[in-house]
């Protein structure tokens, strides 16, 4: 006698498959979430070119994890880069007496980040500083990407475990560029934490720190873009990074 | 179509698939409410596509296209990317009241719980093949499209799924039977 596992016969499979996802069912909407007509009327406000050539409009946060963002530094190109990395993938970067920066590009934007130093004492304000260039080739273009704009940003460190985002919502939300259209981006911390995570008192600590402020360590700062195109989908992401050292 | 047309034509595909979106984002996703965001998401955007709908054709594989997008999308800009899939599925499944498991557990058999672990175990996409192929009978080129695989990558995940599946459910089996299984 032979006894086997539903995985050795494929419609024994097939019913105890149905039979576990037949509970897997649409719940109730919970407090405040949208259903699906008012996601449409919330991409409907939020499609239409304005005068300006990028749209913007932050989404929903999704619930389930805590999520924060907090807008640091601002500063428009100013400073010297150090390096500029050739076209292609990946992204250059360096970390020198002066000024660390990386720079990527793919057919339709370049994105460029850049610290203020390459070393930093700890927990001091680190300034980042990033633009996205639209580089595409059509006068105008209209991607998607999440509400909150293309870029988002990724802090890792090294020589330890800090890893935070980077975060966004996925509303698909159009954005319109131009030739010329040089966008400075605003440096913002994104990712979550749990609370029974064994770090979640640093984690705390550093989302409600709007400055970036790290622990003495190796970190690659990374910046990185992801859109889809006008239907959303065929999504492509461009990063660059910088290294910066905390000593 | 106008507006309102095309608004009672979504409302009625939503009263007939909201579960078969949800199943597929929530294999992918492997979380309540993520999966319940990708579905409204999956009908709205229905609801602006609805245009290339070709009526003579199958509704729901039109459905889970979309949703495959949604919920794939959502898995790769997932904000938490330190805490994987895997380990939340981990997690959850090893509760009784977590995702695959305990929706109704007065009912659950050892055996049914022992595949909902199974499943819970297995990465995102492998989970949605599984799912496409077993629950819904999709064929591999099927899978492939829906969720931007060759076929052949589909037979491969597939074939490791089930022997994950396999290998998790001896775990969870006497070893008596494990031994008939073998001999």
């Amino acid at each position: 006698m032979t006894a086997q596992r539903p995985v050795d016969d494929e419609q024994e499979l097939s019913r105890w498959i149905s039979e576990v996802s037949e509970d897997w069912r649409m719940p109730p909407l919970r407090p405040g979430q949208q259903g699906w007509d008012e996601r449409i009327e919330r991409r409907r406000l939020s499609w239409p070119a304005g005068p300006r050539s990028i749209v913007r409009a932050v989404g929903t946060l999704a619930a389930g994890v805590v999520v924060v963002g907090v807008i640091g530094a601002l500063v428009l190109s100013g400073l010297p880069a150090a390096r500029t990395s050739d076209p292609g993938r990946g992204s250059d970067t360096s970390v020198d007496a002066t000024v660390p920066a990386g720079e990527n590009r793919d057919g339709l934007f370049s994105l460029r980040i850049e610290a203020g130093r390459a070393r930093y004492a700890p927990n001091e304000p680190i300034t980042i500083l990033t633009t996205l260039r639209y580089i595409g080739d059509p006068e105008r273009t209209t991607v998607t990407s999440s509400g909150a704009g293309l870029v988002a940003f990724r802090i890792e460190q090294l020589d330890g475990p800090i890893d935070a985002g980077p975060a966004r919502d996925e509303d698909c939300v159009r954005f319109e560029y131009g030739r010329g259209d040089v966008e400075p981006v605003a440096f913002e911390k994104s990712g979550g934490y749990s609370n029974s995570d064994p770090n979640a008192d640093f984690w705390r600590a550093f989302f409600q720190e709007p400055k970036l402020r790290l622990p003495a360590g190796e970190y690659r700062i990374t910046a990185e873009a992801s859109y889809g195109d006008p239907d959303c989908g065929g999504w492509r992401t461009l990063d660059a990074s910088v290294l910066v050292v905390v000593e | 179509m106008q507006d309102d047309q095309r608004r009672r034509a979504v409302e009625d595909a939503y009263a007939a698939h909201r579960d078969d979106v949800y199943r597929l984002a929530y294999a992918i996703l492997g979380d309540r409410e993520e999966a319940g965001d990708a579905t409204q998401d999956c009908f709205a955007r229905a609801f602006q596509r609805w245009d290339r709908y070709d009526g003579d054709r199958p509704l729901r594989p039109w459905l889970h296209a979309i949703a495959s997008r949604i919920a794939l999308d959502a898995l790769r800009r997932r904000r938490v990317r330190r805490l994987s899939i895997p380990e939340i599925g981990r997690q959850e499944a090893a509760r009784s009241d977590g995702p695959y498991g305990g929706h109704d557990p007065a009912k659950a058999s050892s055996r049914r719980e022992s595949v909902e672990q199974a499943l819970a175990a297995l990465r995102p996409v492998p989970r949605a093949v599984v799912l496409l192929r077993y629950r819904y009978g999709y064929d591999y080129a099927e899978i492939g499209r829906l969720l931007d695989l060759s076929a052949n990558n589909v037979g491969v995940l597939l074939t490791r799924a089930r022997a994950q599946m396999r290998e998790r459910l001896e775990r969870d089996t006497d070893a008596p039977q494990r031994q008939e299984v073998r001999g």
